[in-house]
């Protein structure tokens, strides 16, 4: 009677990063042969092996004969299927073979280079981040690791500040989805899963796909051409009174002619200048008219600036600060420093999932006093900074407040006159 | 105490009611009504073997087969079921006949000590018989009684007595092999209602215990008694049947254990049936080396982050598995996995088992691993030692080997893929590539385990400036700086094999180049040039037998080279093509030559292949058999046709003989084909009239795979 041995061989393929695997399905099945009637084994009577009798790879088929593994690629090693407890058997093993895929907004991310669809990702687009060539499960558990620098949830900073930050439990989601505020360069998006399958098995699998982020190679330098002047020659002067200024943006005057205290110049790298947009912060302004008598007006805040500020012209953003010099007072300071952010949206097709990142930011201040001589009003000293100019961020500003020309400061009178 | 014996020839009295009664169901039913209900009290059946002592509560039913059926030709007898000398009931013990159950005594040796309960009666005969009366008493023998049917399931209780030893059966339960009901063998006198058949099942053959469980998978019958014979022993202890999960008990010393064991039923009719099973008792764990990494002292120094974990065991494993414990953490119970088996053909079985885990990740400093490895049987033998992560030994840059391009090819195309290997698989590569345009591009590659790295979709332009930087996982550089060129002439390579065919051993290759007389090459193979030029200006090339090589991915390596005409030109071109996962059969070892069924176990090839195959009698330097036989592709996949080996001449051969065929299919189930088979071939052609012995192998190569049947 004729006896026989097998060795079945497995390979699985590919190109073998170390640690690299992909997740396999195994369908398996054996036939077992009883007492053959005669010298041969034709007619031998034959019973299906059931599956919890196999083992292949080491591991025991569930229910419906299939054993799921992750296996490295490009490794050789036996396949052959054992019936335990059977002597003489016909089995045999089938594989596939399921390489996860990590795509970034439906691109397909290869785990070695950056291919050609995502070399052009934006910061401030919406990252979507899911895993393909995946076979059916029942359930996952799963967690991201995403390169780099992003956000992934807005929240309230406070009743008039939307913000973005980081939140770690979202990368547990089976799909997640981010906004970056750097670039990345060849970064690598990396998903952990255990998958769990209808035969009751666990997989343990990894996908990886590497993507570029791109952030616009920009300047934004800040400068201070304008003066700071007592004089009615400033664009809030619409009565004709005079204004502690530090420079001015007059409407009927041409740009070459305008004169605005600070200014903020973008040199765009070659973009279109509409994707990008200003935000200014007031760190601390304060403001104090006094009246001959002594009785003094405080006026003094922070927050977002909201005001009178910054038009947007094809290449640079500015501001003018100033204050009134109205009749009945004898003394006005104004003081003011700023965070002057450039802020970048790239265009989506999906509207609404980009948002806008920092990019740069300015610091300055001004400061000025005015003093009702017999004269007229006339400046007695003034300063003007900038303190931080082109200035990398990725940080977001936030903000508890906005403040307003006629809003969002605190006004107090006493008769304390610096 | 029971003494009595099982299944004894029986004879009555004139030789005349036989077990084997040649006129037995030879009547007919178309008699006198009366004659046929009298006749159905009696029997032309010999009376069974009773017990004369009965020390514990007893129920005797009919045991012995009325004429119930189609009449027995011949004389009737009134039945006896159980025929005994004498007679004794201990004190305590009841004995009850019942349903018309008769037992004779063949003397008058009466001691009743506990309860007899007949009843029926106890007589005094004189048996109407030509020969003396050999029964002095009769008890019970109420002859209505025969068609007693206690339990009502329409089987007479005499009749499941008989055949079963005992009452209540479901009649339409089948015992007889033959599927038919209980019912039926009784209302059409089947005297074989219980046919065992059975199977021996147990969790593995492999065991590491002398008292291993065994399951009866009973097919067919209902067992009184089992048996077990252990290896040549003879003995045979027939016990009372009650489960079909029984306990064996094998020798004290390891080794290979034959267990038979035999079932039997009630009644004669039912003999004993036999099935055997092999245990092999090794209660000895595996012997583990492991030959990477290197451990004196039970621990080890490396220089990368990952671990290729390898070694071998003495023996085949079914289990494999290891923990390893470092600063990062403790994980266990990981894959390992057996990459390959030696088959001792002697033993003719499965030996060594070389074994990896993959890409085991250290970190600095100390590792702990414990290594898990179970042979068949279950035995496990636990490996620990330290593996300790140190890169101050890495003191030698990484080796770094060009395989393509090379330093001055001429390529062409605008981008490529360049590979090579390096030294350490867990290190980086990077290439800057400067075009002549002095465009510059910095590009990262991949190192694969087996230290091939790549490169790719690198961007070429006129004269290219390439330095390939390679860094070791402990920070050490390699920089191999190149240049490749670019020229007019083009090679383009646009079609190779796919899929599963890039495991076979040659395929077709083809694309374009620019010049007609270019000689094209592909792995070392001529390619075949078309004439005619395409709309393009280029001129196909195939090469259909271009080797496949690489592992994991498949690489062709174009070159071609004009002269005259093309200015003395070259160019190259490369091909780098994944390759998905499969799975073959990497050795198969037959005891027989002649029977090579299905080596892959069943599964189907779903995918165009070619076979190549060979037989080599190895070893033999004459030969009475044909040196040319041209073997038809059809008679060696589907195994009807013969070889003609007697068409040339038998001829005297120098050195190994070889011979071999070819045969490609399409999406054919191999089920449906049929592997080759060698089992038409007549060795005796092969070998015969040498003088010398039967040496000779079988080799037959599919998908590079040698399968071999020895002779």
């Amino acid at each position: 009677m004729e006896d026989a041995h097998t060795e079945v061989d497995l390979f699985t393929g590919g190109k073998a990063g170390v640690g690299r695997q992909s997740l396999f399905g195994v369908s398996c099945g054996a036939t077992a042969y009883s007492q053959p009637p005669d010298e041969t084994w034709e007619g031998t009577p034959e019973n299906t092996v059931p599956y919890s009798a196999l083992t292949v790879l080491h591991k025991t088929p569930g229910s419906d004969g299939m054993v799921w593994i992750a296996l490295p690629d490009n490794a050789p090693m036996d396949m052959t299927v054992t019936a335990n407890g059977f002597h003489h058997y016909n089995a045999g093993a089938t594989p596939q073979k399921y390489t996860p895929v990590v795509t970034a907004n439906s691109v397909p991310l290869d785990p070695d280079i950056v291919v050609d669809g995502a070399t052009n990702f934006w910061v401030g687009q919406n990252m979507a981040f899911s895993v393909s060539g995946l076979p059916d499960y029942v359930d996952s558990v799963q967690h991201w690791t995403l390169p780099g620098n992003y956000v992934n949830e807005s929240y309230a900073y406070s009743s008039v500040c939307t913000s973005y930050r980081k939140n770690t439990d979202l990368l547990t989601n089976l799909s997640t989805s981010c906004w970056y505020v750097d670039k990345v360069d060849a970064g690598t998006a990396s998903i952990g899963m255990n998958l769990h399958f209808s035969n009751g098995q666990d997989v343990s699998i990894a996908a990886l796909g590497k993507f570029d982020m791109i952030k616009p190679k920009v300047s934004w330098v800040g400068t201070q051409p304008g003066t700071i002047a007592v004089d009615i020659n400033f664009e809030r002067s619409t009565s004709g009174e005079p204004w502690l200024h530090f420079g001015f943006w007059l409407p009927d005057n041409p740009p070459e002619s305008q004169d605005p205290g600070t200014k903020c110049t973008l040199d765009a790298g070659g973009l279109n200048g509409t994707l990008f947009s200003d935000l200014q912060l007031i760190t601390s302004f304060s403001s104090e008219f006094c009246k001959a008598n002594g009785q003094t007006t405080h006026l003094s805040g922070s927050g977002r600036d909201d005001s009178g500020l910054l038009a947007a012209y094809t290449n640079f953003y500015f501001d003018d600060p100033g204050a009134p010099l109205p009749a009945g007072y004898v003394h006005v300071t104004d003081t003011g420093s700023f965070q002057t952010f450039l802020m970048f949206k790239p265009a989506d097709s999906s509207s609404g999932a980009s948002i806008a990142v920092p990019l740069k930011f300015i610091a300055w201040d001004w400061s000025g006093v005015a003093d009702d001589l017999s004269s007229g009003w006339s400046l007695t000293s003034s300063s003007k900074h900038v303190t931080i100019s082109d200035q990398d961020t990725t940080t977001f500003p936030v903000w508890s407040n906005i403040v307003t020309q006629t809003s969002g400061y605190t006004t107090t009178t006493d008769t304390n006159c610096n | 105490m029971l003494n009595a014996f099982h299944f004894p020839s029986r004879l009555l009295a004139g030789n005349v009611a036989v077990a084997n009664y040649f006129y037995r169901n030879a009547g007919t039913t178309n008699i006198d009504s009366d004659l046929l209900a009298e006749l159905r009290q009696t029997t032309t059946y010999p009376p069974t073997s009773g017990y004369d002592d009965y020390g514990a509560d007893t129920i005797l039913y009919p045991c012995v087969q009325r004429d119930t059926d189609t009449p027995d030709l011949g004389y009737h007898y009134d039945p006896i079921d159980y025929l005994a000398d004498g007679l004794t009931v201990e004190p305590g013990a009841t004995l009850t006949l019942t349903n018309g159950a008769v037992l004779a005594l063949t003397s008058t040796n009466i001691t009743v000590g506990g309860t007899l309960n007949t009843g029926q009666q106890m007589t005094n005969v004189e048996v109407e018989e030509e020969q003396s009366a050999p029964f002095d008493v009769l008890i019970g023998g109420n002859a209505s009684a025969a068609y007693t049917d206690a339990d009502g399931n329409g089987l007479p209780d005499w009749w499941e007595q008989y055949y079963f030893g005992t009452n209540g059966l479901d009649p339409n339960a089948s015992y007889d092999g033959n599927g038919n009901s209980l019912l039926y063998d009784y209302l059409n006198g089947v005297t074989t209602p219980n046919v065992i058949a059975f199977s021996i099942g147990a969790a593995n053959e492999f065991v590491n215990v002398t008292n291993p469980s065994v399951q009866l998978n009973i097919s067919s019958g209902w067992p009184s008694y089992y048996a077990v014979l252990i290896n040549d022993s003879t003995t045979t202890n027939w016990l009372a049947y009650s489960s079909s999960n029984l306990t064996v008990n094998l020798g004290t010393t390891d080794g290979v254990y034959r267990v038979n064991i035999g079932l039997e039923g009630y009644s004669t009719n039912t003999p004993p049936v036999w099935s055997d099973y092999r245990f092999i008792l090794d209660r000895i764990a595996p012997t583990v080396t492991i030959t990477n990494p290197v451990i004196a002292s039970g621990a080890a120094t490396v220089i990368k982050p990952y671990l290729q974990l390898q070694g071998f065991a003495g023996e085949p494993l079914l289990g494999l598995s290891y923990d390893i414990s470092n600063a990062m953490g403790i994980a266990t119970n990981l894959d390992a996995f057996v990459t390959d088996q030696h088959f001792d053909t002697n033993a003719f079985d499965f030996t060594t088992n070389w074994f990896q885990a993959y890409d085991v990740p250290l970190t600095n400093g100390v590792n702990r691993l414990t290594l898990r490895v179970a042979d068949r049987a279950g035995n496990v033998t636990v490996t620990n030692f330290n593996v300790t992560l140190d890169y101050t030994h890495a003191t030698n840059p990484p080796v770094v080997t060009l395989i393509w391009p090379q330093d001055g090819m001429a390529v062409s195309g605008t981008n490529v893929t360049m590979r090579g290997t390096m030294s350490d698989e867990t290190g980086t590569v990077a290439a800057q590539v400067v075009n002549g345009d002095g465009t510059t591009n910095m590009i990262n590659g991949m190192v694969e385990r087996n230290h091939m790295f790549w490169l790719e979709n690198v961007p070429l332009n006129g004269t290219n400036q390439i330095s390939v930087q390679a860094v070791d996982a402990a920070g050490n550089v390699t920089v191999t700086n190149f240049i490749v060129e670019t020229n007019s002439l083009t090679l383009t390579i646009d079609s190779t094999p796919g899929g599963h065919d890039l495991y076979q051993p040659s395929g077709s290759v083809g694309g374009t180049v620019s010049y007609p007389s270019a000689t094209v090459t592909v792995n070392g193979t001529t390619a075949t040039v078309d004439a005619e030029a395409n709309d393009d200006g280029t001129y196909d090339w195939t090469a259909d037998d271009a080797p496949i090589y690489g592992q994991g991915t498949a690489t062709f390596d174009a070159v071609a080279n004009t002269s005259g005409g093309g200015g003395g030109a070259s160019a190259n071109a490369s091909s780098a093509v994944e390759m998905g996962a499969t799975w073959r059969v990497v050795k198969y070892h037959s005891t027989q030559h002649k029977d090579v069924y299905d080596p892959t176990g069943g599964a189907y090839w779903n995918y165009t292949t070619t076979y190549n195959a060979q037989i080599h009698a190895a070893g033999r330097n004459t030969y009475q058999g044909t040196d040319t036989a041209d073997w038809d592709a059809g008679w060696f996949f589907h195994g009807q046709q013969k070889i003609d080996w007697s068409d040339s001449n038998p001829g005297t051969l120098t050195g190994d003989w070889w011979d071999e065929a070819e045969y490609t299919f399409t999406d054919e189930p191999i089920e449906d084909i049929g592997l080759p088979s060698f089992k038409s071939v007549p060795s005796a052609n092969i070998l015969g009239g040498d003088g010398l012995s039967d040496n000779y192998v079988f080799h037959y190569y599919a998908d590079g795979v040698d399968y071999q049947a020895n002779d």
